[in-house]
């Protein structure tokens, strides 16, 4: 067993055992090897459950609010996303920072278990082990082969820019390595800014059309925590419950706008989405205009103030530029 | 119909098409602006259509893309200069929120030019007239929006 998986165990059965904490959330075996689930673990016995792979994609994030809610101390195993996800519930008061327990690990990126497919195209009856470095060892129908999770990783992962944790209790394990696109985020933000605007209504348009509105996205995103969201309210009505493009247009922008200045990329949204609508692109494009108008990155700095709860004086006027 | 039939209807539908814009105008200095306009017998495009909201602070995003959803041309955001908001700061919040709005519109495909976010004083009734009548050109350029199809 490799050593990280080792040291989170230790580490969860420590804290419970101690009675430091009541819950620690992680990640635990899932039906399919190229799986995993979130890991509830209440008791130090059931510490050994928990996994560490390049499978362990969920943001747990999103389960801290009503955890840390229920009372007392929660510990959490986060990779680089997920630590700046809870930074984010940190500075918005959802989470008091006495009350979690981050638990760091240094993350090389997840694999796309989309891409691990053999000629057939199936994952049916594949076996996949790791060998706790950058190789998974894949066994199917078609034969045995090794890649390099470097090859296979999601996109959301070759573009991370804070693969190790920025904030943690207590990091297991020594910093990762800078993931491949770091130097380069925005770069499929770009693509689609650079076309015509008649272009990307279209786009969005077709994209927005196939969305059928499971809110997947809305309930996998951690800074999605309104108790009602704006599309579940009947008066101010925002968006009709007609699945049509217009009122899932509506449903992609306000989800977009809310996030901005908040959303840290763990691109949950896009991977639970079931019809693939490329959601995280708009909260990218976003980040990006937030980074240059406001010199600001989200999940960094707990202190800090979202910049659209805060203003400078000094801050450009409208570009209007109409003279009086 | 015939394909000239059609042509030529949509031609006559497109000349006659007259761009519609919603004005958010803050209850303190934009909305006394645009009264003092009418009151001063200034003429201004009839195309705008104007919700009187307490502070420029007080539009949501959601309002703007309610807009283009139910399909208006063009949108207008008026509050006090920076310093006079009734509210003390409220207009400097819209001061942020406004233009990311409108660049993820843009990125949505939004002309930004439908957009528009200004200050207007309650004094100013002359640079009202001339925001409306700057905006309703700039609309009147860019045609009719609709999400649905690609401008005609």
């Amino acid at each position: 067993m490799q050593a990280l998986e080792q040291a989170i165990r230790d580490k969860a059965r420590a804290l419970l055992a101690s009675g430091q904490v009541r819950l620690v959330l992680g990640y635990q075996a899932g039906s399919v090897p190229f799986r995993t689930a979130p890991a509830f673990v209440r008791v130090p016995e059931e510490a050994d459950c928990l996994v560490w792979n390049p499978f362990c994609t969920n943001n747990l994030a999103v389960y801290l609010p009503s955890a840390a809610r229920a009372g007392g101390q929660v510990a959490v195993v986060a990779k680089g996303c997920d630590a700046r996800s809870i930074v984010t519930l940190i500075q918005e008061h959802q989470v008091p920072r006495d009350r979690v327990v981050i638990l760091g690990v240094p993350c090389t990126g997840m694999a796309d278990a989309a891409r691990l497919t053999g000629g057939d195209g199936s994952l049916h009856g594949i076996a996949v082990t790791w060998d706790g470095e950058g190789t998974l060892e894949l066994s199917d129908a078609v034969g045995e082969r090794s890649v390099a999770v470097r090859d296979v990783l999601q996109e959301r992962c070759r573009f991370c820019e804070h693969n190790t944790p920025t904030l943690a209790d207590e990091m297991l394990g020594d910093a990762a390595p800078a993931m491949p696109g770091a130097a380069a985020p925005f770069a499929a933000v770009e693509v689609l800014a650079d076309r015509p605007v008649d272009e990307r209504r279209a786009y969005w348009r077709a994209q927005v059309e196939r969305c059928i509105r499971c809110y997947a996205c809305r309930a996998a995103c951690p800074a999605c925590y309104c108790r009602t969201c704006f599309m579940d309210k009947a008066a101010p009505c925002w968006a009709s419950k007609a699945n049509t493009a217009d009122e899932n247009w509506m449903f992609h922008a306000g989800r977009a706008f809310h996030l901005a200045g908040r959303c840290v990329e763990c691109g949950e949204c896009e991977r639970v989405c079931p019809m693939g609508i490329p959601i995280s692109a708009l909260n990218r494009m976003l980040d990006r205009e937030v980074r240059e108008r406001f010199g600001y990155t989200a999940g960094l700095d707990p202190a800090s103030v979202p910049p659209l709860g805060t203003f400078r004086p000094e801050d450009p006027d409208p570009g209007s530029s109409e003279e009086r | 119909m015939s394909r000239t039939q059609t042509v030529s209807r949509e031609a006559n539908v497109r000349a006659a098409w007259e761009p519609l814009i919603v004005a958010f105008l803050c209850n303190w200095c934009s909305y006394a602006g645009a009264d003092l306009a009418g009151s001063s017998r200034m003429s201004y495009p009839a195309n705008v259509r104007v919700v009187r909201v307490p502070c420029s602070g007080r539009v949501n995003p959601l309002f703007i893309m309610s807009c283009f959803k139910k399909g208006f041309d063009g949108v207008l955001v008026a509050g006090c200069h920076p310093g006079d908001c009734h509210y003390v700061k409220g207009n400097y919040y819209a001061r942020r929120r406004m233009p990311l709005a409108q660049e993820l519109l843009n990125y949505m495909g939004v002309e930004p030019g439908r957009i528009r976010f200004d200050w207007v004083s309650a004094a100013e009734s002359g640079r009202f007239a001339h925001v409306v009548q700057s905006l309703t050109e700039q609309v009147r350029a860019l045609g009719p929006f609709s999400l649905n199809k690609a401008r005609t």
